[in-house]
Order: C-alpha cells, then structure tokens, then sequence
C-alpha cells in the first residue's frame, strides 16, 4: 500500500540512531528558532479553555457564597500558575528546520526532543482565532497517520513563517528519494494545477444551519451554564399558558394543552435552528477548497479561521451525506476522513484538519469534487442491491417493540377499566398533572393510540422499503461504495488500500433469512462521528463473493 | 467446518482446553442470578430446590456453549494475510491482509501458563477491529504463527499501487507458506524461517467479477 509502504520508510528512517545523530550534528542544537514572542499568550488562552467549566463554576460558586472569597482566591492562583507555565513552555520552546526533518524541543521539567521526518507529517492544519488574527499570527498542527497527538504543534508562528514552513516540508516531500508511487487517481488533481475549486454561499450556509444540528450542542451548553447561575427562563413556559389562555382565549382542556405543546416545541425548534445556522456561519464561513498540484487545501471560519491540507492520495474514505432535507434544498455534504483524524478528538484545542471537501453543494459538485478526489464517479455507478426481503428485516422489530408498549398501555387501560382515567394517571405520572386529566376528559384516547400505531406502521414500512431500495454496495478496481439509509443517507468511497480488515457476519436472524452482512475497518476517523462502513442484509452468497473480492484488492 | 462461512478455506483449531476457559467465564455470568433468585426463595417462601435446578440447567447451557465455541472457533493463515473464525450465535469472519498487521503479542495469562497455552494477538491501524485474539495455542505455534505472520515485502522495495491491481497479478515475494502448508503446526520450529524461491506465484485467489 502507498501510504502504508511511507509509513514504513518513514519509520526505518526514525529508528536508525545514527541518522538521528546525524541530524543533529548536522545542525548543532544549541540555537534554534523560537516561537512568536507572544505565543505565551496563546498557550494560556488554550489552557484557560481547557479549564473553562470548573473556573466558571468556581467563580459562580464564589459569587453566590457570600463567603470571604477563597473560590476567586483559588481561581485566580490557578490562572497565575496556568500564566506561569504558559511562559516557561513557550519561552523554552525550540525548532529547528533540517534538510529533511523538523526537530522539536520542548518541555518543562520532562523535556523532549523529537525528530519529526517530514515523510511522516500526513497532514498540516492550521487555526487563526480573532485574537491571532490580532497579531497576526498562526497555530500549526503537523500531524502523522497514527498516534493521538500531532507530531508537532507549534503555537504560533507568524503567518509568513508557517507559509515557509509548510513549503519547505511540502518541498521536502515533492523532492523526496523515498518510492511515492503516485495512483491514478491524483492523476486529475495534479493536473489542474493549485486553483480554488469551491467555496459555500452564505444562502448554503443558512441551508447547512437548517439540516444541521450542531445548534442543539450550543443551546444544551448554554441551558447548563443557565442552570448553574439560576438564570434558567422558566418563566418562558407559565408565559407561553398564559398567553394561550388570555390572549388566545383557550384556558381548559384537551386545546389548552395541544397549542401550548405546539407552541412551546415550535418555540424550541426554532431557537435550535437559528443557534444551527449561527454554528454554521461561525463555522464555514467563506468555505474554500483549493487544489494545489496534488494536495487539497480548505479554509473556512468566521472568527477563527482553520483548515489544513492532505494529499488526496492519503484520505482513507470519502463521504457523501444525503437525506430528505437535503434533497429538499438539492443539496449533498462531502467529507473525507484523513488518518490520524482520530487523534483530534481530545482536545478541542488545536486545529481539526481537513474534514470537508463541501459542507453544502449541489449534488452535482459533490459528485465532481469526490470524482476529483477519489477517481469514482459516483453517477456511473450501479449498485448491487440488497436481499429482496430486506426491508421486512429492518421493519420487524421497531414494529414489534413498539408494537408490544402499545398493547402493555392498552391492556394496562382495559385492565385499571377505567380506560381514560387510565391514560391520564400515566400521562400524570410522567409529570404533566394538568394533561393527565385533560386527557381522562376527552373520549378519543384509546382511538388515538391505536391509529397512532398505525400511522407509525404505515411510516415505518414506507421508510424502510425506500431505505433497502435506496441501499446497497458497488465494488469497482480501486474503491468500494456503500450507500445505506434514504431519509438520513449516507454513502462511503472507500479506496480498497486503505481498508485495514474484512468481516463477514452473520446473526442467528441473518442465518434464518439467509442473509449475511460484511463491513470493512478504515484506518481513521471517529467512531462516533465516522458511520461503519458496512453492507448489512446481503444475500448469504453475494456477501460472500464480496468479502473473498475485498480480501483479493485489499492485501 | 460443515458450517463456516466460507467453506472453500481450510481452518486450523485451536486446543480443546481453551473450553474450559470459555466455560469457567460463562459460568461466572450465569451463575451471577443465584443471588438474586436465593434472595427472592427466602422472601417468597419459593422451594429452595429452585437454585440447584437453575445451577444445573445453567451449567450445561454454559457447556455446551463452551463446546460450540471451540468448534466454531478456526484461523488460517493465508498466503495473503490472517483469516479468523469464531462465534457461535453471532458468527463472525474477519480477514487482515498481510500488510495490515501493525504489531503482534504473544500472551501468556496465568490459566494459560498452567496449561502451557499462549494466545497471540495481532494488531491493526483499524478504528473498530484494532486487535484479533486467538487463544489455545502452544507456545511454539504461536511464535511461528507471528514470525510467518510479520514476513512481508522487503520495506526498501519500490512499493506498487496495490489497490489499483488484484493481488494474483502483483508482483509479491512469496516467502511464505501457501495455505494449508500449517496444518502440521506442532512440528514447526519457530526459529525455523521458511524460504521459498521468490518466483513462486502466490495461488489464484478467489475473484469476484466486478
């Protein structure tokens, strides 16, 4: 495998003791450059954001208290020290550029002094936040493939000193004596030469915002700090009851409840929504994807500018985000996933890297951008469909789980024989006294609940017959395309080098309906934000001719 | 195996000893609702018979498991990389390539150094199948096991854009036993390097018409 076979020379050159040795007499390390004079400042501010939450709460604590303070007392002693450190890391901090490697010495009282060839930086992420746009300055992640932190990181540099930087490293790679077997498909990224390739609309934005949940975090975030101060507005809702009761003129039963439920969800809906769209403009603001000679560049921000730049030969997987909103706006997401991506997760710190080749695109750019990227042309694609039955598989226990509580809450009714009363006591039971009885006075309940099912059925069929029909798997030379789901869909382009192991398996209801499933493992991502890249409910033997292909084009 | 799912691989066992194992932790499980069942006997007045019968059924549930387990249990290794079988409700075959293997172990735990077994480990880069076990074997066998696993291409050869060719047509040194040539493992020596003259193609594998 080309990455794979780098990463190894890569490695042979790290553990070779004498070229280390070599290295550093080479540049004899008692110089070296320091980091931007007031890197200090931005160290203490990631450490400081680190710490947020408990200093936060210390602070509220100390406020609320009307002790003697010692709670301000010990937050500021813990900003001193965090000040203190922040000092002596940056100002003991050193590089130095060799010909072929980057050497890093670092630390306070466990120093270190590291090698870093620059055949084994994968990937180069860099964050600029308001505040280094102030001095003009940039935080650079040079990460590897592997590992859980970036090889180096060096916060900050100036902005033209990062750029040499980087080009020196790149200049190292282009001109490297190592075997770079290029594949085909850099091919048509190599050609275009470095030019922008795409950027995202503020109106694409607004469209992310709507589809996109991200507001959801932010609102959660603010509702506990809210909690924590006694500031909640929980007055919000008694205002909603009386507005509907004064205003509205509804002030009792069954109606009373539903417009005050409908409004307070609507209520609710659309502050998510307009925080997601806030999260989407903070984030992606000015959306840029540049191609230079082999390598993909992104941008994006509107405070805090990040991005970072791969070799399109090294992304692990590429992923093709669609669904019943965005089919409404005719939009698509691509993303790719880099190696190494899984070692950002930690900290919310440093620069994230690439991870979009287009948050928001038409599907026509989409497929182009992914057909420049990865070589497949996602339109000329046939998949293989599923197992006829597939979709009674995936439809049987959501009705039968659900279906079961429905028959628990009616017997439950016929049983207490009292079947509003009954209903109402269970509403009442879950908190809402005042829609329990509203409830128990209405004679519509046993009704609701069996229609409901239906609904719920005739939904939930629908939804997975389309899903199955939409579902399946394509198997080209190169790569592997997994499409699943169709109202939340998903489609992975994974290149076969890159797939790490295949797994072919069967549950004891895969085995009764002679189905079987088949998933691949990638060398990076998110286990949680990375779907599984796997085919389930395949027909037995076409899973198995599957899995037997995967093992000839991956090994 | 009659019941693998892929029949055309021959699968090498593991020790029938690693049954024990298998039962003594499905034991522990199923032996966990004594507690609660002997609490709930004296409360309700129930039959205390209840706790040798439910020990009893649960033990030969737990030994039969344990059977099936080791039954279902089978690895090969193949010209191209690792194949593993296991699983015996949810079955399961997970295949690493050669060239995936990042590292591997051989590990010896306490049950296993009293039976003289080690169990090797073989790990790769992978986000959800970082590791794969395979327990109930001799010392010898696991050794020789990783030593054959680990031989790979020579690192400073020119590396080719593997995934643009099917593997029967790279040009890859075949310093490695075919399929099937470990059937005999007990006589292997680990020390003992296998050398076969590199023009040897590797055996057509199974393709799938794309």
């Amino acid at each position: 495998m080309i990455p794979n076979g780098e990463n190894q020379a890569a490695e042979q050159l790290q553990v070779q003791p004498e070229m280390r040795l070599a290295a550093a007499q080479r540049i004899e390390l008692t110089g070296g450059e320091r980091l931007h004079a007031f890197s200090w400042l931005f160290v203490l501010v990631a450490q400081l954001w680190n710490l947020i939450v408990p200093l936060t709460l210390v602070l509220v604590a100390g406020r609320m208290s009307k002790d003697d303070g010692w709670e301000t007392f010990f937050a500021l002693s813990a900003a001193l020290v965090l000040s203190a450190y922040s000092l002596f890391y940056t100002q003991t901090f050193r590089f130095w550029m060799a010909s072929d490697e980057l050497i890093v010495k670092e630390g306070l009282f466990n120093r270190t002094l590291r090698h870093v060839p620059f055949t084994r930086i994968q990937n180069v992420a860099f964050r600029q936040s308001l505040l280094h746009r102030l001095f003009g300055v940039v935080e650079l992640n040079l990460e590897s493939g592997a590992g859980t932190k970036p090889e180096a990181k060096l916060t900050v540099l100036t902005m033209a000193r990062a750029r040499q930087l980087e080009q020196e490293i790149r200049g190292s790679l282009s001109s490297s004596t190592l075997p770079e077997a290029a594949p085909a498909d850099s091919v048509a990224v190599t050609t275009l030469g470095a030019r922008l390739l795409h950027q995202v609309s503020l109106f694409d934005l607004i469209r992310l915002g709507l589809i996109s949940n991200r507001g959801m975090i932010a609102i959660g975030t603010a509702f506990y700090f809210l909690s924590q101060t006694r500031l909640l507005p929980t007055n919000v809702f008694k205002d909603i009851g009386r507005w509907v009761k004064t205003d509205v003129g509804v002030a009792h039963g069954p109606l009373f409840w539903l417009l005050s439920g409908v409004i307070t969800l609507a209520m609710i809906i659309a502050v998510v929504r307009v925080a997601s769209i806030g999260m989407a403009i903070f984030l992606f603001y000015d959306f840029k994807l540049f191609a230079e000679s082999d390598r993909l560049r992104v941008e994006h921000g509107l405070l805090t500018r990040q991005g970072g730049a791969t070799k399109a030969s090294r992304i692990v997987c590429f992923l093709l985000r669609d669904g019943l909103l965005y089919r409404w706006f005719n939009r698509q997401s691509a993303e790719v996933v880099l190696p190494g991506s899984l070692a950002l997760e930690d900290g919310n710190s440093g620069p994230k890297g690439m991870r979009y080749l287009s948050p928001m695109a038409s599907p026509e750019q989409a497929n182009a951008l992914i057909a420049l990227a990865s070589g497949v042309s996602l339109s000329d694609i046939q998949l293989e469909p599923l197992h006829a039955r597939a979709w009674r598989r995936m439809v049987k226990w959501p009705l039968i789980i659900v279906g079961v509580q429905v028959l628990a809450m009616l017997t439950f009714l016929a049983i207490k024989n009292q079947w509003l009363e009954g209903l109402g006591f269970v509403i009442s039971l879950s908190g809402f006294s005042g829609l329990g009885k509203a409830f128990a006075h209405s004679g519509l309940v046993g009704m609701v609940l069996a229609f409901a099912y239906i609904a719920f059925a005739i939904w939930i069929v629908y939804g997975y017959k389309r899903s199955a029909a939409a579902s399946g798997f394509a198997l080209t030379l190169t790569h592997l395309i997994i499409r699943s789901g169709y109202f939340s869909q998903c489609s992975h382009i994974v290149p076969r080098g890159e797939i790490q192991s295949v797994t072919l398996s069967q549950s004891p209801f895969d085995r009764r309906s002679q189905m079987a499933n088949v998933h691949v493992d990638l060398r990076a991502g998110s286990a949680l934000e990375t779907p599984e890249a796997a085919v389930h409910y395949l027909p037995e033997a076409v899973a198995r001719d599957l899995a037997a292909a995967l093992r000839t084009g991956s090994g | 195996m009659t019941n693998s799912l892929e029949a055309t691989i021959e699968l090498n066992q593991i020790d029938p000893r690693t049954r024990y194992f298998t039962a003594l932790g499905g034991l522990f499980l199923a032996l966990l609702p004594l507690i609660p069942l002997w609490v709930l006997s004296i409360k309700f007045d129930w039959s205390l018979w209840l706790l040798p019968i439910y020990a009893v059924l649960a033990a030969g549930l737990v030994a039969r498991y344990a059977v099936a387990a080791h039954a279902r249990f089978g690895y090969a290794l193949l010209d191209d990389g690792l194949w593993l079988q296991r699983g015996v409700y949810w079955r399961s075959c997970v295949f690493v390539p050669r060239e995936r293997v990042q590292h591997t172990e051989v590990n010896h735990g306490p049950l296993d150094r009293k039976m003289g077994l080690a169990k090797l480990v073989v790990h790769t880069a992978g986000l959800r199948q970082q590791h794969l076990i395979i327990p109930g074997l001799t010392d010898a066998q696991a050794h020789a096991l990783r030593d054959n696993l680990l031989k790979r291409a020579p690192i400073h050869a020119p590396i080719a854009p593997v995934n643009l060719l099917p593997i029967a047509e790279l040009n890859m040194p075949a310093d490695v036993p075919l399929e099937g040539d470990l059937v005999p493992q007990a006589d292997l020596d680990p020390k003992m390097s296998v050398d076969l003259p590199s023009e040897l193609a590797p055996s057509p594998s199974p393709k799938l018409a794309v």
